[in-house]
C-alpha cells in the first residue's frame, strides 16, 4: 500500500514536472544597432521576473523557462537609448532589437526656459542640460556636487551662482530660483537652496537658465533658473539597492592632521517603483554618513523621497511628490587659522544644527484634443526648521555658554498657467501664482508675508525663421506689521523680449533683454545673530529691492548631440542687497543697498560626441565605443560701479571669479566599463569678510570608472585627484582629496 | 588615425593641467608667526570687555583707521580677560612682511556702539600700549616676519595708570564710514 502510494505521488510530480516543462518556453534573439550590427554586451531584462542576459561578441542572447503570458522585455546599453518591447509568450521565440545611439537623438527638449516643452535651440535664453546618464556616470553624492560641473553656474559652499550673479551669505538671498519639477523649493526664512534635500538619485533632467528669468518666474530668479526634473515611476515592478563607501585622503600637510581615525563616508539606498492599477509609484530610502574630512563638520542624514502619477481622462496627469530629509550636522563655521585649517576653535567642536525639511506638491497637467490648449495647476509646500547650538562664549569661572537659534519656516503657494496655440505660428501662455511665508525664529522674529503674480507671454513665429518672444510679469509681496516693523509692500513689473533667427536647420542667432528685481528675504530683513568671534549681524528693515537689467545674444549649432554655443551678455544691478561689514569692527555686519553692480562677459561651450570618429568596431572586441567631451569657458567682469564711481578704479564684487574653464570627458571602453573624467579651473576669486587671507584658483579634477554587467554596477572614484587646497568662502577649505566605491544592483 | 588624433589631444590637455600644479597642493599652513606677551601696569578699567593685540603694516599717518591696515590680530580670551591679569602671552599667525606698529587695545561697551551721538566712542583713549624699539623706546617698534627668520618674539609694556600715551598719535581720532569706504 505504502509503494503504491509513493508510485502515484511520483507519477503525479513527474507529470507536474512534464506539464510544467511543458509551459515555459525559450526566447532568442539579436540585439543591432540601426544599421543591423549585432551589439555585444547589451542588457536584456524580461521586468517583473528576474530573469535577463547579457548579449555576446555577435549581439546575441538567449532566456529560458518563461512560461506563456505576456512580457515586457526592456534592453540598455552605454551610448544607446533604452527600449522596451511587450512580447506574449506562446512558443518559442526570436526577437531583435535595434538600439539608437545617444548620438543621434534629436537635441535635448526643455521646458524651463519659457515655461512650455521646446526644443533647446528655440530658446532666447542660454540654457544648459545635465541628462540623468551624466550624473549617474559620475556618482554624484547631491545635487550641489553636479551643479559644480555645468557651464556657467559657481558654488561658493552651498550657495548657486549663474554667471557671477550671487555672492556668498551664508545661503541667505538666493538670486537663483531653484525648482523641483518646477516647483519652488527655496526657504521661507532666509530663501535658501537646501541641496542636501534634494533627491540626486532621481534627476532625470537638470535644466539651468543663465539669463535673468523675472518677467516668467519672479524675484527669485532674478540671476537665473535652476529645474530639478524628477524622474517617473518606472512601467515594470524594479527594485534597486545601492551603497556606497568612501574614505578621505590624509591632509595635505601634517600641520592640518586633526584627527588619528580614518575619515569616512557611506550612503545606503533602496527605492522601488511599480503600477498599482492606474497609479505608478516611486518610493525611495536614503541614509547617509560623513565623518568629514575637517573638524565640527560630519553629519548624518535620512531621506524619504515618494512620487506617485496617473493618468486622468485621455491626456491628463496628476502627480504627487514628497521629499522629507532630516539631518543631524557639526556647524563648523571657519578654519581656528590657516595654520590649522581643517580644524575649529577648540571652543566650538561641539556647535551642532539639528534640521528638518519637507517638500511636498500636487500638481495637475492636461491639454485639449489636438494640443492646441494646454494647462496646469501646482500646489506646494516648503517646510523647513533647524536650531543650531552655537558657542557663545565663556562664564567668570572659564565654563563655555552656548546659544540656541532655531527657525520654523512654511512657504505654501499655488500656481495656474494657460497655454494656448491659436495657429501653428502663434503660442501664448498666461498664468498666476499666489503664495504665503509664514516664520517663527529666535533669529528673524515671528514673520508672515503673502504676495502674487500674474504673467503673460507671446511667442510668435509669423515671420519664420524668425521667432520672437514678448512677456510681461507683474509681482507683489506684502511683509505683514509687527511690534516694531511698520510693514512693507514690494512689487515691480518685469518685461523681457526675445527673438531666435534660424539661419538653417542646425544653426541660430539668439538674443533676448529683460529685467529682474528680488524683493529682500526675511533673512537679510530681520536677521540679528551673533556667532562668538566671527559674525555680529544685525537687522535691516529698511532694504529696498533690487532691480536689474539683462542683456545677453549668442549662437547656436546643435546637430544631434553635437553642440557648440557661445554667448555675450551684460547685466546691470542697482541696490543690490549685499552683506556689508562694519569697517570699524570687522565682524559686524549688516545687509545693505550698497552696490550698483555691472556682470559683464562672455561664454562658450561645446560638445562633442565622438563615437563615429573613435569606434573600432564593437562587435570584433574594439577597446573603445564613444569619447564624449564637454568644454565650457566663462569670463565675467563683476564690478561695483557705485565705488568705482567715487574711487575712480575697479572695485570688483567678492566671491566672482572672473575665469572658468571646464573640461568634462567621458569615454566608454571594452564592453562594460565607462571612465570620466571632469576638470574644473576657476580663477581665485576676491574674499569677502577678511581681505588679507589668500585664496588660489581652484583646480579640481575628479576621475569615475564605472562597470556595468547585467542588471550590476559598480563605480570607482577620486574626487580632487589633485588634493588641492582652495577655498570657496572665507576660512573654510573645499573638500580635499576622497576616494569612493559605489556599488548598485536593479532588480 | 582619427581616434589617435583626439586621445593625444585629451592626453595632452589632461597632462598640461596635471603639470600646471606643479606638485603643489594651492592654499598651505602659513608657517610664520609673531609670539609675545603683554605686561599690564595699574588696575584694569572695570568696563573692559574686550581686548585685542592688533598688527598693521604702519601706524596711521592721516586721522582714520581702516580695516585694510589690520594685517592680523589676537584676541584675549575672555576667561583671561575676567580675570585681569598682568600678563598676556599671545601668538598670531603672520604673512611675510614688515611691521611697524603693534599695538593692544581695551574696549568697553562705550566703544563699539557707533551712535552718532554716542559720547564716548572708540579713540585713542582705547589703546593700552605699543610695541616700542628696545633700543629706543622713544620710538615704535619694528616686526619682521619672513621664511627664514626666527620666530619673532616681542614684549609690550601696556599701562592703565598713568593712561598710555601713544607714540606720535595723529591728533583725535577717526574711523573710515562704511558707507563711503564699502566694498
Amino acid at each position: 500500500m505504502k509503494n503504491k502510494s509513493l508510485l502515484i505521488i511520483s507519477l503525479f510530480l513527474v507529470l507536474a514536472l512534464i506539464a510544467f516543462a511543458e509551459t515555459t518556453y525559450r526566447v532568442s534573439g539579436k540585439i543591432t544597432d540601426e544599421k543591423g550590427k549585432g551589439l555585444p554586451g547589451a542588457n536584456i531584462v524580461v521586468v517583473g521576473t528576474g530573469k535577463g542576459a547579457s548579449t555576446n561578441l555577435s549581439g546575441e542572447f538567449t532566456i529560458s523557462d518563461l512560461p506563456s503570458g505576456t512580457y515586457q522585455f526592456t534592453v540598455s546599453m552605454i551610448g544607446y537609448e533604452t527600449t522596451s518591447q511587450d512580447v506574449t509568450l506562446v512558443a518559442d521565440q526570436a526577437i531583435t532589437f535595434s538600439l539608437l545611439p545617444k548620438a543621434y537623438q534629436s537635441q535635448p527638449v526643455v521646458v524651463t526656459a519659457s515655461r512650455t516643452r521646446q526644443r533647446l535651440q528655440d530658446s532666447s535664453v542660454s540654457t544648459s542640460v545635465v541628462e540623468a546618464e551624466q550624473i549617474a556616470e559620475r556618482n554624484f553624492l547631491s545635487a550641489d556636487e553636479a551643479m559644480r560641473f555645468v557651464g556657467g553656474v559657481s558654488m561658493n559652499d552651498s550657495q548657486i551662482s549663474i554667471r557671477n550673479s550671487t555672492g556668498f551669505a551664508y545661503g541667505t538671498g538666493s538670486r537663483v530660483l531653484v525648482m523641483v519639477d518646477g516647483v519652488p523649493i527655496s526657504s521661507g526664512d532666509t530663501g535658501e537652496i537646501k541641496w542636501d534635500a534634494l533627491p540626486i538619485g532621481q534627476i532625470e533632467q537638470l535644466e539651468v537658465v543663465k539669463s535673468a528669468g523675472s518677467a516668467l518666474y519672479g524675484s527669485e530668479a532674478m540671476g537665473g533658473v535652476v529645474n530639478i526634473i524628477t524622474r517617473k515611476p518606472d512601467e515594470g515592478a524594479t527594485y534597486k539597492i545601492s551603497s556606497e563607501f568612501g574614505v578621505w585622503d590624509k591632509p595635505a600637510y601634517e600641520q592640518w592632521e586633526w584627527s588619528d581615525k580614518t575619515r569616512t563616508f557611506h550612503r545606503v539606498g533602496i527605492e522601488h517603483t511599480r503600477h498599482i492599477k492606474d497609479w505608478g509609484l516611486l518610493l525611495s530610502l536614503e541614509q547617509k554618513r560623513d565623518d568629514s574630512y575637517v573638524q565640527a563638520s560630519n553629519f548624518s542624514r535620512g531621506q524619504v523621497f515618494g512620487k506617485a502619477t496617473r493618468k486622468v481622462g485621455e491626456s491628463g496627469t496628476l502627480s504627487l511628490m514628497a521629499n522629507v530629509a532630516y539631518e543631524d550636522r557639526g556647524t563648523g563655521v571657519e578654519w581656528e587659522s590657516q595654520r590649522k585649517a581643517l580644524s575649529v576653535d577648540p571652543n566650538k567642536t561641539d556647535d551642532r544644527t539639528w534640521s528638518t525639511k519637507v517638500q511636498v506638491n500636487a500638481q495637475y497637467s492636461g491639454s485639449s484634443k489636438g494640443g492646441r490648449q494646454l494647462w496646469s495647476v501646482k500646489a506646494h509646500t516648503n517646510y523647513y526648521s533647524w536650531i543650531s547650538r552655537l558657542y557663545a562664549g565663556q562664564d567668570s569661572e572659564g565654563n563655555n555658554i552656548d546659544d540656541m537659534h532655531n527657525s520654523i519656516s512654511a512657504k505654501t503657494g499655488i500656481d495656474g498657467q494657460l497655454t494656448f496655440v491659436p495657429r501653428d505660428d502663434h503660442r501664448f501662455t498666461t498664468g498666476a501664482e499666489f503664495n504665503v511665508i509664514s516664520i517663527d525664529a529666535n533669529i528673524f522674529g515671528k514673520r508672515d508675508g503673502f504676495g502674487g503674480a500674474i504673467f503673460v507671454q507671446d511667442e510668435i513665429n509669423t515671420f519664420n525663421p524668425l521667432v520672437a518672444t514678448i512677456g510681461l510679469r507683474g509681482d507683489v509681496f506684502h511683509v505683514n506689521a509687527s511690534d516694531e516693523y511698520h510693514g512693507e509692500t514690494y512689487g515691480n513689473i518685469n518685461p523681457k523680449i526675445g527673438a531666435v533667427y534660424h539661419i538653417t536647420d542646425d544653426i541660430a542667432l539668439r538674443s533676448n533683454f529683460g529685467t529682474g528685481y528680488r524683493m529682500p528675504t526675511m533673512s537679510e530683513l530681520f536677521t540679528e545673530i551673533k556667532v562668538a568671534g566671527i559674525l555680529d549681524v544685525n537687522p535691516n528693515p529698511n532694504l529696498r529691492a533690487e532691480q536689474a537689467y539683462s542683456a545677453e545674444g549668442g549662437f547656436s549649432w546643435i546637430s544631434g548631440s553635437q553642440l557648440f554655443d557661445f554667448a555675450v551678455f551684460s547685466n546691470w544691478y542697482k541696490d543690490m542687497i549685499e552683506p556689508q561689514p562694519d569697517e570699524r569692527i570687522g565682524t559686524y555686519v549688516q545687509f545693505k543697498n550698497i552696490q550698483d553692480a555691472h556682470i559683464y562677459g562672455a561664454e562658450t561651450s561645446m560638445r562633442w560626441n565622438m563615437g563615429e570618429l573613435v569606434e573600432m568596431g564593437g562587435g570584433e572586441g574594439g577597446i573603445l565605443h564613444r569619447a564624449d567631451f564637454n568644454f565650457s569657458y566663462l569670463f565675467t567682469k563683476a564690478i561695483n560701479t557705485t565705488d568705482s564711481e567715487k574711487q575712480g578704479e575697479t572695485v570688483y564684487l567678492p566671491y566672482r571669479p572672473e575665469h572658468t574653464l571646464m573640461l568634462i570627458t567621458s569615454v566608454n571602453y571594452w564592453k562594460h566599463g565607462s571612465l570620466a573624467i571632469d576638470t574644473r579651473w576657476k580663477s581665485k576669486p576676491l574674499l569677502g569678510l577678511y581681505d588679507n587671507d589668500p585664496t588660489v584658483d581652484q583646480r579640481v579634477i575628479d576621475v569615475t570608472n564605472r562597470f556595468t554587467y547585467d542588471r550590476w554596477t559598480l563605480q570607482l572614484k577620486v574626487s580632487n585627484l589633485l588634493n588641492w587646497n582652495y577655498i570657496e568662502i572665507d576660512r573654510n577649505i573645499a573638500p580635499i582629496r576622497r576616494f569612493s566605491a559605489h556599488f548598485s544592483v536593479n532588480f | 588615425m582619427k581616434r589617435k588624433i583626439w586621445l593625444s589631444t585629451f592626453a595632452i590637455i589632461v597632462g598640461m593641467f596635471l603639470l600646471g600644479n606643479n606638485c603643489d597642493y594651492g592654499i598651505k599652513p602659513d608657517a610664520q608667526s609673531l609670539v609675545g606677551e603683554v605686561i599690564f601696569n595699574g588696575e584694569w578699567p572695570e568696563s573692559a570687555t574686550m581686548a585685542f593685540i592688533v598688527v598693521t603694516h604702519e601706524k596711521p599717518s592721516e586721522l582714520i583707521l581702516d580695516q585694510n591696515l589690520l594685517k592680523g590680530y589676537y584676541q584675549i580670551p575672555d576667561y583671561d580677560l575676567l580675570a585681569r591679569p598682568d600678563t598676556i602671552h599671545f601668538e598670531i599667525e603672520m604673512n611675510s612682511g614688515i611691521y611697524n606698529w603693534v599695538f593692544i587695545a581695551v574696549l568697553d561697551d562705550a566703544a563699539v556702539d557707533f551712535a552718532p551721538d554716542n559720547p564716548n566712542p572708540l579713540g585713542w583713549r582705547n589703546l593700552a600700549g605699543e610695541y616700542r624699539d628696545p633700543e629706543n623706546p622713544s620710538r615704535l617698534g619694528s616686526v619682521e616676519i619672513g621664511e627664514g627668520i626666527p620666530q619673532q618674539h616681542i614684549r609690550i609694556m601696556a599701562s592703565f595708570d598713568p593712561p598710555y600715551q601713544g607714540v606720535g598719535n595723529p591728533g583725535s581720532f577717526r574711523l573710515v564710514d562704511t558707507q563711503e569706504g564699502g566694498r
